[in-house]
């Protein structure tokens, strides 16, 4: 990819555990937010992106209702249904829409109210996992780490270094819901949900809203004086399917995350911060393993080796990630988009990453049966 | 659906084949008459080939725990069962399936731990398949 796709404006609301808002209430102000930001008029927005939400947003006439209640009378228009991965995917959908002539400037508008509305499981969750009592996606990931553990040794220092670093984020960022400092006495000693995994180790849902404005590359340089490009971007969704017996420590972001880095001409040594969607602190370790950055089975070591604070060799979620942000249902997966804009335009306030010139972002969707996440997506954001 | 209450499975066109043979203690597995794939959880079609054409055979019952975990804080449906074990079970004949290990010491199971199939009645007429340590 080129610097022909790129980010002119972002948005971030304060998000809120039971907030009693409405979606289209959180929706709307993530709209205007994000319009100011890139300093545009209503006028020359002529595209719309919204998530398919675990609250509120589950209509099959979502992206209508959504651009009538914004006001909008969108050339194009899209919901993104691919779990925690849509906002990332937004971002590209809006590119791909943009180069094809469709739109030319497209607000990619993000929100959910899980705390409001809570989800409902679909499809064979009803009939082969919920009969099970696993939990959730806690139990599901229990699982994961616990073959993890097997194959590979125990983890459970490794999610404990990222829990703590990314909590240190969080008491750097004013918008994130956990600043409490973590002690390593905290995690261990927190709640075990399902073997495996601990409290400390999930997101706590939350809702709330966040956007980004996608324009061309020309247009954005005459916006702002730092448009963030997308320069690399891979999407995997139901990574080996046919295999009636998988290897559940390993994902599709064995292929988006090499691929992503290859088309923006990146080496692992190259990327300046770490931004992957954390539901689990697992997905970390797994993630950097898939992605390339250590062999598969060295996550846990490479964690340890590695400075991944905002002032190291590697910052990781410098705003806490969802796990100490808050995760506001599916359109968490902004958090990471907008925290890699702040950063790469050098507005990362008290916990600015130095000289940060790119960005690897993540989004990951869904757990599939007796498999690992469903939705592996990656992408390269560079100023 | 009352939050309280344990979910239970609900056939459907495509699962219903599946479920009469767990509710006859006779538990049959999709295989593909094509390629020779099995897989599960019930699917319309083949997951490797997409051929429309299954069969359903039987199977010996006996598997291996290839990953499982304990549920020590479970959703209010299960709240009072905890702490129990679910389970990924790998059959002898090449699939995996979710269960609970029903035990009284849910910390003896492990990876590799062998178990069998048994049949739970949940309601007058549906069963579900569980597994006890072999
Ligand atoms: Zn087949």
């Amino acid at each position: 990819m080129n610097r022909e796709i790129a980010i002119a404006g972002y948005y971030e609301a304060q998000a809120k555990r039971k907030s009693g808002r409405d979606i289209l209430d959180w929706l709307s102000e993530a709209a205007s937010g994000t319009l100011r930001n890139a300093g545009v008029d209503k006028a020359e927005v002529d595209g719309l992106i919204v998530n398919a939400a675990l609250g509120g947003g589950g209509s099959p006439f979502w992206s209508i209702l959504a651009a009538e209640a914004l006001g909008m009378s969108p050339a194009w228009l899209e919901a993104v249904d691919v779990g925690g991965g849509s906002p990332l995917a937004s971002v590209a959908r809006a590119g791909a829409a943009i180069k094809a002539g469709f739109a030319t400037t497209v607000l990619c508008v993000m929100a959910d109210v899980p705390t409001v509305e809570p989800k409902k499981n679909v499809g064979y969750r009803l009939e082969f996992e919920d009969p099970y009592g696993p939990a959730g996606p806690p139990g599901l990931f229990g699982m994961i780490v616990n073959r993890y553990k097997h194959q590979y040794g125990d983890p459970g220092e490794a999610m404990c270094k990222i829990a703590m670093t990314q909590r240190r984020h969080a008491e750097l960022n004013p918008l994130a819901l956990l600043r409490t400092p973590m002690t390593r006495e905290d995690y261990f000693n927190s709640k075990i949900i399902g073997e495996g995994i601990r409290l400390l180790d999930c997101v706590m849902h939350c809702d709330g809203a966040l956007g980004v404005l996608v324009t061309s590359g020309k247009r954005a340089r005459e916006l702002t004086p730092k448009p963030v490009f997308l320069t690399g971007y891979a999407e995997n969704h139901n990574f080996d399917p046919g295999n009636p017996k998988p290897d559940v420590t390993v994902t599709g972001f064995s292929v988006a995350g090499p691929k992503a880095l290859a088309q923006a001409a990146l080496r692992h040594d190259d990327v300046d911060m770490f931004q992957p969607y954390d539901d689990f602190t697992i997905a970390l370790v797994i993630k950097l393993e898939d992605a390339g950055f250590c062999a598969k089975g060295e996550g846990p070591e490479f964690v340890a080796a590695t400075d991944l604070s905002h002032l190291g060799k590697l910052p990781l979620n410098t705003g806490g990630g969802q796990i100490s942000a808050g995760q506001p249902g599916l359109s968490a997966g902004m958090i990471q988009v907008v925290e890699a804009v702040r950063q790469l335009r050098g507005e990362g306030g008290d916990r600015q990453v130095p000289n940060a010139k790119n960005a690897l972002v993540t989004g990951i969707g869904y757990v599939n049966y007796l498999r690992n996440w469903n939705t592996s997506i990656a992408g390269v954001l560079e100023v | 659906m009352d939050d309280k209450a344990r979910p239970l499975p609900t056939p459907t066109s495509v699962s219903r084949r599946y479920w009469d043979s767990v509710n006859a203690e006779a538990l049959t597995i999709p295989r593909c008459r094509d390629c020779g794939a099995v897989h599960f959880y019930p699917h319309a079609l083949c997951v490797s080939c997409m051929s429309p054409n299954l069969d359903y055979i039987p199977v010996s019952g006996n598997g291996t725990v290839y990953t499982y975990t304990v549920i020590r804080s479970p959703q209010p449906a299960f709240r009072g069962m905890e702490p129990y074990v679910v389970a990924n079970v790998e059959l002898d004949e090449g699939v995996r399936m979710m269960a609970n290990v029903i035990t009284d010491d849910p910390d003896s199971v492990g990876i590799g731990t062998r178990v069998r199939l048994v049949y739970q009645p949940v309601t007058p007429d549906q069963k579900m398949p569980q597994f006890e340590k072999a």
